[in-house]
């Protein structure tokens, strides 16, 4: 029993207590239900989180499946100079982040010492390797900020096909620009709340919208054969001491585009340090005067048309003919020449007259149905539609000049155009790039088939010119050596003074050779060009050994791929062709 | 037996706490366990999903640096610059050396069909086969 004098004693404890517990109480309740918005709002906001979800960019391939472009995660690395500088770090911060991430120390130290700032990029787009070593050295100070960035696993392959995506993930050039839309995907979103640590709390996720990836594009590009293609073109440009130099295969039946190479050339994951002249893709945006190679399009007119026959005999005057009290002259003398070696020797006074037999009207109308004028349509920005005036525009003389590949100006891309025409049968095939497009689960969006864009001349025409096509690369003609060993080359050589103020110029030519093999049923086409090459510059010389090194080796990886991989997209105009 | 040695228990005055409230404080605190043991568990699943997807987002990112660097490395250039480095001389090679087998259908892909020899044997030799190199 508690005894009198401690019951006061223990009255009071338990007041105490009881004040205590309902004092909590009381504070309970007035935080819980009394008009606390303030209070409510402040802590809603510090537990609020919104996340973005970063999208991944779509993945570029060539056909057989290796990666062109693709995005890597990596870290922007921040500072608070601020923090660092009340805790006295800067100098110990700076120097280790300038070893690590191999920069400028001064530069770095700049950043940090901008003490009224709470926040500093010191370096952008570290790949996660090195972030990871600055991460482990718990810098203070130094935060992450996660961002992706494209890469090229390839470099420098097909540069000018693929192109670049910018900083801020937008195509600027080639495919990433073409294709955009499809290769961009859209961020996600989460909503929800972080504890007193600031870890997210997955019970109060609120919202979650998972990032849409890009869709994948497949070119119809064979990395391997662009090689073959870019290493010669190297080779080219040096043993020519050439400004530029250039190439496209394409295989004729379907139009799709094996390789496409332009040097100079430059690394896709240093486009910024790249100049305008080294981005710019010269297989379809550069324009010229395509000199004898144009012959071949003019002689098709006129056998289709019937104007001339093969074996028709034309005065090549020796190498001088005054027309209209103008000159035209031979590269070399020729006197009397069928229309056959008219195309074998070039004669540029034989091509001439044969396109006077053909006429003004038929000519234009049928360069027009060869595509020469206007865009052919690949699906590559940047594409020129040349030069080619209407009729009302020619002069008496134009006739003879545009025979001769002058007073026109095209691009390769035409050019290849037409000799595949040539050997497929007479069908005008639309070049293209882009084989198909798959989204982020694996569904076909888009496939590319092939079209047929005109029929500019017949079967028999195609058959003919390919023979006589041929004849150019036996001996004695102007384009001996392009011809091959294990394959029947038909083809044309093309040689073509650059235009300067006032005329030509006598030394910076534009030296070519177009051909398609084998000639009897031509599988691949294909175009060099090669511009102002030293000392030696006839297509003939310079752009022929070209065109075989690279035929030889082509021809000997397509012997080796897969049946499949050859018929891929079969094409409708082999149905159209077998219809017609 | 005196009144006073009576069994006290059976007429002991106090308070009897009512048997279905203790069943019905009893019902709830168990519900609170359980609710509270439930929203650990959740708690706990939730941070596990948390370091699931951060883990996911991690072998994603490793995946994508691998696969660059596979990429790389199957280049046609550095392919070429591994051969040289092994004193590899290899080319593709040409149409004559190229031998191209089809089958007559899918189904026969991977079997081989074994022909009795023509020479005569006995029950007990085994079926031999000729093989040309």
């Amino acid at each position: 029993m508690i005894k009198n004098r401690h019951i006061w004693r223990w009255l009071f404890i338990v007041l105490l207590t009881s004040a205590a517990f309902v004092g909590l109480i009381v504070r309970l309740c007035a935080l819980h239900l009394g008009p606390n918005e303030k209070f409510r709002e402040r802590i809603a906001r510090m537990r609020a989180m919104e996340q973005k979800l970063v999208e991944g960019r779509g993945r570029i391939f060539d056909r057989n499946g290796a990666v062109l472009a693709m995005d890597l995660s990596v870290q922007n690395v921040w500072v608070d100079p601020d923090l660092i500088n009340r805790k006295g770090y800067a100098r110990f911060i700076g120097s280790h982040l300038a070893r690590v991430l191999r920069l400028d120390p001064a530069m770095v130290l700049s950043k940090i010492n901008r003490a009224d700032r709470q926040f500093e990029y010191v370096a952008r787009f570290v790949p996660g390797d090195t972030a990871g070593k600055i991460s482990e050295m718990k810098l203070p100070g130094v935060y992450f900020e996660e961002t992706v960035q494209r890469h090229y696993p390839q470099g420098p392959l097909m540069c000018h096909v693929v192109g670049f995506a910018n900083q801020e993930g937008v195509g600027s050039a080639g495919i990433e620009q073409r294709l955009d839309r499809y290769l961009r995907g859209s961020p996600g979103l989460r909503v929800g709340e972080v504890d007193g640590r600031r870890r997210e709390v997955f019970l109060r996720r609120s919202l979650e919208i998972p990032a849409q990836e890009g869709s994948d594009v497949y070119l119809t590009i064979d990395s391997s054969i662009q090689y073959i293609v870019e290493k010669a073109l190297d080779q080219a440009m040096e043993t020519n001491h050439a400004r530029a130099a250039w190439a496209i295969v394409q295989r004729v039946k379907t139009g799709e585009i094996l390789g496409m190479a332009s040097r100079p050339a430059f690394d896709l994951n240093r486009y910024r340090d790249a100049t305008e002249e080294n981005k710019r893709n010269r297989a379809i945006s550069y324009v010229y005067e395509p000199g004898s190679t144009f012959k071949m399009a003019v002689i098709a007119a006129a056998l289709n048309e019937g104007a001339v026959r093969t074996d028709q005999i034309f005065d090549c005057e020796n190498g001088v003919w005054y027309y209209k009290g103008r000159p035209l002259h031979d590269y070399r003398p020729n006197g009397m020449l069928s229309v056959a070696d008219i195309i074998k020797k070039s004669s540029n006074i034989g091509a001439a007259k044969v396109a006077l037999e053909l006429g003004p009207e038929k000519l234009e109308s049928y360069l027009r149905k060869f595509g020469y004028g206007q865009k052919i349509g690949i699906d590559l920005p940047g594409e020129e539609g040349g030069i080619f005036y209407r009729r009302s525009r020619w002069t008496d003389m134009s006739p003879t000049r545009i025979a001769m590949g002058h007073e026109i100006a095209v691009t390769s891309l035409q050019i290849l155009s037409t000799l595949a025409t040539i050997a497929n049968n007479g069908f005008l095939m639309r070049p293209y790039i882009l084989q198909r497009i798959v989204d982020a689960k694996g569904r076909a969006i888009l496939e590319t088939q092939p079209e047929v864009l005109a029929r500019p001349i017949r079967t028999d025409t195609a058959a003919t010119m390919r023979g006589l096509l041929a004849r150019v690369t036996e001996k004695g003609g102007t384009g001996a050596r392009a011809a091959l060993k294990d394959y029947k080359v038909a083809g044309k050589s093309g040689t073509a003074q650059k235009p300067v103020p006032g005329g030509y110029s006598d030394s910076a030519n534009i030296a070519s050779f177009v051909g398609c093999l084998p000639a009897d049923d031509p599988e691949v086409a294909i175009i060099i060009v090669v511009d102002e090459p030293q000392p030696e510059h006839t297509g003939g010389l310079v752009a022929a050994p070209v065109f075989r090194s690279i035929a030889e080796e082509i021809m000997r990886y397509i012997a080796s791929r897969p049946a499949g991989w050859t018929e891929t997209a079969r094409t409708k105009a082999e149905g159209t062709e077998s219809g017609s | 037996m005196s009144r006073g040695n009576r069994n006290r228990k059976k007429t002991v005055e106090g308070f009897f706490f009512p048997i279905p409230l203790a069943l019905v404080l009893v019902l709830a605190g168990t519900l609170s366990l359980t609710y509270l043991w439930l929203c650990g568990r959740a708690t706990t699943l939730g941070k596990r999903i948390i370091n699931l997807e951060r883990q996911l987002a991690e072998v994603e990112k490793h995946r994508l640096n691998e696969e660059f660097k596979w990429s790389n490395m199957k280049s046609p250039h550095n392919i070429e610059q591994a051969l040289k480095l092994h004193q590899l001389d290899m080319s593709w090679p040409d149409k004559t050396r190229v031998v191209r087998l089809s089958a007559p259908n899918p189904a026969s892909i991977g079997k081989i069909n074994v022909r009795p020899s023509s020479v005569r044997t006995s029950k007990s030799d085994q079926i031999r086969i000729a093989m040309n190199d």
